[in-house]
């Protein structure tokens, strides 16, 4: 004991003082955190106060015991390794896909500012459109979040390059995490990590990966020839994907891309070339503006229009497809981020009805959005995301 | 008598003839009066909305706050100075300044200042163009700097994503930089073999805009539309960009440039009256246009670089200056900078603040509420400047 309190005292009058981007009561600052650096921290408060809060205390005793008194380490999107000293417990959130994710973490709590755009889906975020806004994504006010004191701030990968150093001399550390589909297992365990919700990513990891490898292994039974080629149509007309997400969405639900080998990304391509490609199905993917759907919308009727509009503009030409009534919508609300996998679900029964016919999309939506999101729409009843006149026209 | 009469006659007509030179000289110290009055009132007008764009802001300060934090700021600073050369500017104010120090001196002083700096610049690159190409529209924009920078940087943005992003900030700012200065050599190299007819230059521009839209536009089909997001963004430019290691360097642009532009101002003058009359008076006008022209390109480029296009206060701060004093380029040019330092430093107060925390960039402020600003006053104009 008397030797602690010397040490104590030592540690005192070493202190200058406390450098904030490191684990508080890491006096040495070599980013770990000794037994001897928190005791010395907890009897010095008890001493005489010392230079620490009881809340910087309560993270060190937090880091020392949780995370072995290390730094935790996140390698976001864009590749940029970003040091976490304390447990994160505010949160300003720019895009709904990290929001939405938060939420399946079971940390949407700990989220105290969001952008316009998460205000912009009251359906989606009912919960967290009361919370204050820090403006657009891409033109945050930098005054707003560090009026909201957060420890982190969650972004799009690649936006706003110049926010990190906005932001650094506030210790507000931006992370930028895009949830690709491709990645999205990854980041949501490396977001789970960070913030000691590894339970909660477990879970979420599981409920998506256990959907995508049954989709998997019943395609992996599939010959080449037997995959359907598709053609894929962003929300402007004639607009394409060659190895995009909706590539992606296509390959992953069993089907072949026809415009896999074009150059560009979106390319735009014209109705002749389609034609002499003869897909066997063709899919659109519009705006929520473009043709209203999401999870507040009971009327099909808008989805219908476009469905008929797409029809009518390849009618005249002899595509298998039209012949066989094999034309979709498929709703931007479901086409990005972790609700992806409804979009395949979807895709694949249309792909490949018999081998895919007790996949139920609706079943893995409504578990989705009740077990992870906590929100209590029942889409059996309700909501618009696909359309077929046959196959989905109620939009579900 | 008669004699009388005559030497009467003629020291009455030399009377006559001094009080009117006095009358007009004193008529032109008034006029210089008048543009002096300008030029001072519009120095004070950039400290006046400098001084209310401080105090506004998300963050709740308090006007008086503000102030004595901008005061007591200084000292800090200057007492520290090793310390900021030694570890940053950011680590300093981690480890000295309160939040509300930071927001005031790390977010709200640069932009008040790289919107002043940002102003001053454009709007003297605008009157020199003009002023050489002798042509009204002649502007950053429309000499095609500002779509050859905006290609520099969206290259950047779009090809250097495999760097890191702290990487690829510089790499957009050097390749705008870079390509923000081929217009200029372009111009330059076309004047060698043509004649520096300052229709050559315009049209040159011209069609450097052309074809360096028509490049941005091609990229747009083979590339991300995120990464196409993010040049258009910064194609709009935006003062949210700005901080402590950008304002210094853009600063010493202006250090380097603004004088010799002033010196050249006379000459500017002369030019006015044709490229004979120039010539007659003693001046080498090809080599003057080419020396201000490249000046005032540099200019443009190491601002824009840094703050993205904003475009048009090239064209409307000039242009509104003339109105009021006038096209003597010796006074035109300060006006014009001072002016457009306080027009856009307005601009992008209104932006940040008219519906927080949504912010509006400048670029896009500047269009919509100095463009209908600009119509109105061409059109209560009593003479032509033109």
């Amino acid at each position: 004991m008397k030797m602690y309190c010397l040490a104590a005292l030592l540690a005192c009058l070493l202190i200058v003082t406390p450098a904030l981007a490191q684990i508080p009561a890491d006096t040495n600052s070599d980013d770990k955190l000794t037994r001897d650096e928190l005791a010395n921290a907890i009897l010095e408060y008890m001493l005489d106060g010392g230079d620490l809060s009881l809340e910087d205390l309560r993270d060190a005793a937090h880091v020392y015991v949780y995370w072995n008194g290390k730094p935790k380490i996140i390698v976001d999107s864009d590749g940029k390794e970003v040091k976490i000293f304390r447990p994160i417990k505010r949160i300003v959130v720019l895009g709904t896909t990290q929001a939405e994710v938060l939420r399946s973490l079971n940390a949407k709590d700990r989220i105290v500012g969001i952008s316009t755009y998460i205000t912009k889906k009251p359906d989606f975020f009912p919960q967290l459109k009361e919370l204050p806004t820090v403006g657009s994504g891409y033109y945050p006010d930098y005054e707003a979040i560090v009026n909201l004191t957060p420890d982190i701030v969650l972004q799009y990968s690649g936006w706003t390059p110049e926010m990190d150093e906005e932001l650094e001399p506030f210790d507000i550390k931006v992370i930028r995490l895009g949830f690709k589909l491709m990645n999205y297992t990854s980041e949501v365990r490396s977001l789970g990590d960070i913030l000691d919700k590894k339970q909660e990513a477990d879970r979420l990891v599981e409920f998506h990966q256990s959907y995508m490898d049954t989709i998997a292994a019943g395609i992996a039974t599939l010959e080449e020839n037997e995959k359907p080629g598709v053609y894929l149509e962003w929300n402007t007309d004639y607009q394409t994907d060659t190895n995009g997400s909706l590539h992606q969405l296509c390959v992953l639900a069993g089907g072949k891309n026809i415009a896999a080998n074009l150059t560009g990304k979106y390319p735009t391509v014209d109705a002749e070339w389609i034609a002499s490609e003869n897909p066997d199905i063709i899919i659109k993917f519009p705006f929520r503006k473009s043709a209203s759907h999401g999870y507040d919308v009971d009327d099909a009727s808008e989805m219908a229009e476009l469905w008929n509009s797409l029809f009518e503009r390849f009618e005249p030409y002899n595509i298998t497809a039209i012949t066989n009534n094999d034309v979709y919508v498929v709703g931007q609300e479901i086409v990005s981020g972790p609700r992806a996998l409804v979009a395949i679900a979807y895709m694949a029964k249309w792909f490949h009805p018999e081998l895919f016919n007790d996949l139920n999309p609706i079943e893995i939506h409504q578990k989705y959005i009740e077990d992870f999101q906590g929100l209590d729409y029942d889409l059996y009843e309700r909501g618009v995301f696909v359309y077929h006149p046959v196959n989905n026209p109620d939009g579900r | 008598m008669v004699g009388e009469v005559k030497i009467n006659m003629i020291s009455e007509s030399v009377a006559e003839f001094r009080t009117e030179r006095i009358e007009i000289k004193e008529e032109y110290k008034r006029f210089v009066g008048r543009k002096m009055l300008f030029i001072f009132s519009s120095l004070i007008l950039i400290f006046v909305i400098a001084g209310i764009s401080a105090t506004l802001g998300s963050y709740p300060i308090t006007v008086m706050e503000v102030y004595s934090i901008i005061w007591h700021g200084i000292p800090k600073i200057l007492k520290n100075a090793d310390f900021i050369i030694s570890h940053g500017v950011n680590e300093f104010f981690r480890e000295h300044f309160t939040t509300k120090e930071v927001v005031v001196w790390n977010l709200r002083l640069p932009r008040i200042l790289m919107g002043v700096l940002a102003g001053i610049g454009l709007a003297v690159a605008g009157v020199v163009m003009q002023g050489i190409l002798r042509n009204p529209l002649a502007s950053p924009y429309t000499l095609g700097i500002s779509s050859s920078a905006g290609f520099g940087a969206a290259l950047a943005i779009i090809y250097g994503a495999g760097l890191t992003w702290i990487g690829v900030k510089y790499l957009v700012i050097m390749n705008a930089f870079l390509f923000a200065l081929i217009p200029a050599f372009v111009i330059v190299a076309l004047t060698r073999f043509r004649g520096a007819s300052p229709e050559t230059m315009i049209l040159a521009g011209i069609a450097m805009m052309y074809i360096f839209s028509g490049f941005l536009h091609l990229m747009y089909y083979f590339t991300e539309p995120d990464a196409m997001k993010e040049a258009y963004f910064w194609m709009v430019g935006s003062l949210g960009r700005a901080s402590w290691e950008n304002v210094p360097l853009v600063l010493f642009m202006l250090f380097l440039c603004f004088p010799l532009l002033i010196w050249k101002s006379w000459d500017l003058n002369v030019m006015q009256a044709g490229d004979e009359s120039a010539k007659s008076l003693g001046i080498n006008v090809e080599r003057t246009r080419i020396f201000t022209m490249m000046i005032a390109c540099l200019l443009t480029a190491s601002i824009i670089s840094f703050v993205g296009c904003i475009g048009f206060i090239g064209l409307v701060a000039p242009h509104i200056c003339r109105i009021v004093i006038g096209a003597d380029n010796r006074f035109l040019i300060p006006a014009s900078a001072f002016f457009g330092a306080s027009f856009l430093l307005g601009m992008d107060t209104i932006g940040r603040t008219i519906i927080a925390p949504v912010i509006i960039p400048v670029g896009v402020m500047m269009d919509c509420i100095g463009g209908p600003f600009f119509l109105f006053l061409l059109m209560k104009r009593r003479r032509e400047f033109w």
